[in-house]
């Protein structure tokens, strides 16, 4: 099968081109491993590969580095049969910047490479358009100009990249005039000779940014959006998730009324309803959330609100930069230590690689879920707009990053010491409507994602879990269990918090992944007898009587702790360090514990 | 040379204080200038700048001034960039 390297500067398109032509069968999320941004999937009978958007072949930041370094290798090897280089017609001089050092590289190696010219709909629509066939002249390159989000010209551009492959030579083409060092005049003349005039675009950007960038509200603008964020999670995932909570009480009781009493229909209704059954409620939150951020992703507003963050951050060692990384924590830790990769300064990349666990990840969600529906009822406030749990629940992702803040100004100031010699330049893509199929489907996936992620984890600690609580004297007994009797061992490092050893089992477990609490929980729950409600483990709970004290404490802790080995391998990687990450466990494990503690002595 | 801008009303940067090394930071929203110098940058930076559009007889223009002491907004050639006080403090306006 034959390589195509799609390349381009950030925001070119090539993401969306990428999915339009492989159908989005790509390899997403392919974590732990460091190659989560070079995806690869079949496209016809050849295979695409996707850089990371670069805007020159001279790096600054570790993932251009990262992607140029791909690039030179991939283009002298054998593997790769051609070249598709992304131009953005509505920025055509910064894409042609790169597109010509990439241009003159491809010609000294000797692989074709031929150009997309997308947005083509965007200058449509202000009615200009680009001189397609002088800009072919010149560059003596093929181009064929798209629209991605449109779909247009794809077939078109589908069966240029069949001919690259059948008919290399013809792409193998010395690049236009010049002799390759003077790329800079050369992107800006071409520009001027054969580019739309972008003046509209760029006045509609001024317009939605004098709002959104606005001294009065700006700042404003910018707490509400975050605030809708969190709101939502609650709010348009709770139809989904009492759905499915439905689904899985009714396929409890089917199920459990087809069998005989016993063994076999205790595990079935126990480890697999009660224990996987009940994580799988909160995959809707996690959908909700992924959507969310790739809406603000798709929209163009997060480099806006890099920007506004730049100086709050950078007053804690941080940089605006930091922000999108953030962002990605609350989903994952991990491809979000990766985003961290764009900050150019080693000391602020590095605080926010240890700081990003501190982001309240998709796998809490669950737990804050799970307490937060059994402490605080479904009120609302504000004049009954706001909804409480919304409230409460925004309020523990602040802890996190006000936690965040914390954590990188103290080793700031006392621990990290590298001088910081990277500034911050950030371009400010146009604003745009997001298209609705791609969120969707990234939605989608990342619950696929979870679930198959999470799921065996989840799966095998709530088989674990009901051996040995379910044995030796059956159901009913999770007291006098193995289980039982090893929970009492451990008692008392969360007695002080007024957490039997059942919710300290659970603390436990999840230092294997943090979802893991809810399913061990309901395990537990389910062998004692609570089964007649299998998916509605809040009930339970709150049956059982947690305390709002040991609740908010428990809490905290899950804001806090760092229960992930993925995240520490990852931290591993990214900071070439041993060293890193084990602090930074044993200290989140301990801030996490004292500050539980006092959150218990204070309510 | 004159900055391709739209939905602002430009300053030529002649009008404006003739203070010597004028830098783009000292630019006030809605006004705009040529590049004369890159001064005290890596070459890596200073490549990067050339690279989005800062040279010397470039012109630039500030079109946004964010809250809480953000880094200004440039509209440079046909990208708008913004850049921190660390940076913009570096490229010498004539
Ligand atoms: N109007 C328009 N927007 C597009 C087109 N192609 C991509 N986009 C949008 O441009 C933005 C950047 O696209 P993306 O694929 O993420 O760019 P990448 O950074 O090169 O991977 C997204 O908001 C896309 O929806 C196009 O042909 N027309």
């Amino acid at each position: 099968m034959s390589s195509i390297l799609v390349i381009g500067k950030p925001n070119s398109g090539k993401s969306l081109l990428f999915n339009r032509l492989t159908g989005m069968n790509q390899k997403v999320a392919n974590f732990p491993g460091v190659t989560v941004e070079i995806k690869s999937s079949a496209f016809r009978r050849h295979r695409l590969i996707d850089l990371p958007g670069t805007y020159s072949l001279q790096p600054i930041t570790p993932d251009e580095r990262i992607a140029v370094k791909k690039f030179h290798e991939t283009v002298a090897s054998d593997e790769v049969k051609g070249v598709l280089c992304m131009l953005d017609c509505t920025r055509l001089e910064r894409s042609l910047v790169f597109g010509l050092q990439a241009q003159r590289v491809c010609q000294e190696e000797g692989v074709p490479i031929m150009f997309a010219l997308n947005m083509m709909d965007d200058v449509a629509r202000i009615g200009e358009t680009v001189d397609v066939e002088g800009l072919k002249q010149a560059l003596n390159a093929e181009i064929r100009p798209i629209s991605t989000k449109k779909k247009q010209g794809l077939d078109e551009l589908a069966d240029d990249l069949d001919d690259m492959i059948r008919n290399p030579d013809r792409f193998v083409r010395e690049p236009g005039e010049g002799d390759g060092s003077d790329y800079l005049k050369r992107s800006h003349e071409l520009h001027q000779r054969f580019g739309p005039d972008v003046r509209a675009i760029l006045a509609l950007q001024q317009k939605l940014d004098n709002f959104f960038l606005s001294g009065t509200f700006g700042g404003l603008v910018f707490v509400l959006i975050m605030l809708l964020l969190f709101q939502s999670i609650f709010t348009w995932a709770t139809p989904l998730m009492d759905g499915v909570e439905g689904i899985i009480g009714w396929l409890a009781g089917q199920v459990s009324s087809g069998m005989s009493d016993g063994m076999v229909k205790d595990f079935i209704v126990d480890a697999m309803f009660g224990g996987v059954g009940s994580f799988l409620v909160f995959v809707p939150q996690i959908m909700v959330l992924t959507f969310i951020i790739g809406l603000l992703e798709d929209s163009g507003y997060l480099a806006r609100a890099s920007v506004l963050c730049h100086r709050t951050l950078s007053n804690v060692g941080l940089s605006g930069m930091s922000f999108v990384p953030y962002l990605s924590g609350f989903a994952c830790a991990i491809p979000a230590m990766m985003v961290a990769r764009n900050i150019p300064s080693t000391k602020r990349r590095l605080l926010t690689i240890i700081t990003i666990p501190l982001m309240s990840c998709s796998a809490r969600l669950p737990v804050y879920s799970l307490i937060i529906l059994v402490l605080v009822p479904a009120n609302k406030v504000f004049g009954g707009f706001v909804d409480l749990r919304g409230v409460i629940f925004f309020a523990l992702y602040f802890l996190g990053i006000v936690a965040a803040l914390v954590v990188s100004a103290l080793l700031s100031k006392y621990v990290i010491h590298e001088a910081d010699d990277a500034p911050f330049m950030l371009e400010l893509p146009p604003y745009r409507l997001p298209s609705l199929k791609p969120l969707l489907t990234r939605a989608v996936n990342a619950g696929k994602t979870f679930i198959t992620k999470a799921g065996h984890v989840i799966f095998a600690i709530a088989v674990i879990i009901w051996v040995l609580g379910y044995f030796p004297y059956g159901p009913g007994n999770l007291d006098s269990s193995y289980l039982g009797i090893m929970g009492k061992w451990i008692e008392p490092i969360f007695a002080p918090m007024d957490l039997d050893w059942r919710y300290g089992v659970a603390i436990l477990a999840s230092f294997a992944a943090r979802e893991v609490f809810v399913g061990t929980l309901g395990t537990m729950f389910g062998i004692d007898g609570a089964d007649e409600n299998i998916a509605g483990l809040a009930a339970n709970v709150q049956a059982d009587g947690m305390s709002l004290a040991s609740g908010a404490a428990l809490l905290v802790f899950y804001v806090i702790a760092l229960q992930c080995g993925a995240t520490l391998a990852v931290m591993r990687k990214e900071t070439g360090s041993n060293r890193i990450p084990i602090a930074t466990f044993v200290g989140y494990s301990l801030l996490a514990y004292l500050a539980a503690l006092l959150t218990y002595m204070t309510f | 040379m004159t900055v391709q801008l739209a939905g602002l009303a430009i300053k030529s940067h002649e009008e404006t204080s003739l203070d010597a090394a004028k830098t783009m930071w000292d630019m006030a929203r809605g006004e705009q200038g040529i590049v004369a110098a890159l001064v005290g940058l890596s070459e890596a930076y200073k490549l990067r700048l050339n690279e989005i559009g800062v040279f010397v007889g470039a012109p630039v223009a500030c079109v946004n001034q964010p809250p809480m002491s953000a880094p200004k907004v440039f509209q440079i050639c046909d990208g708008i960039f913004s850049l921190d006080r660390d940076l913009a403090d570096k490229v010498v306006l004539n």
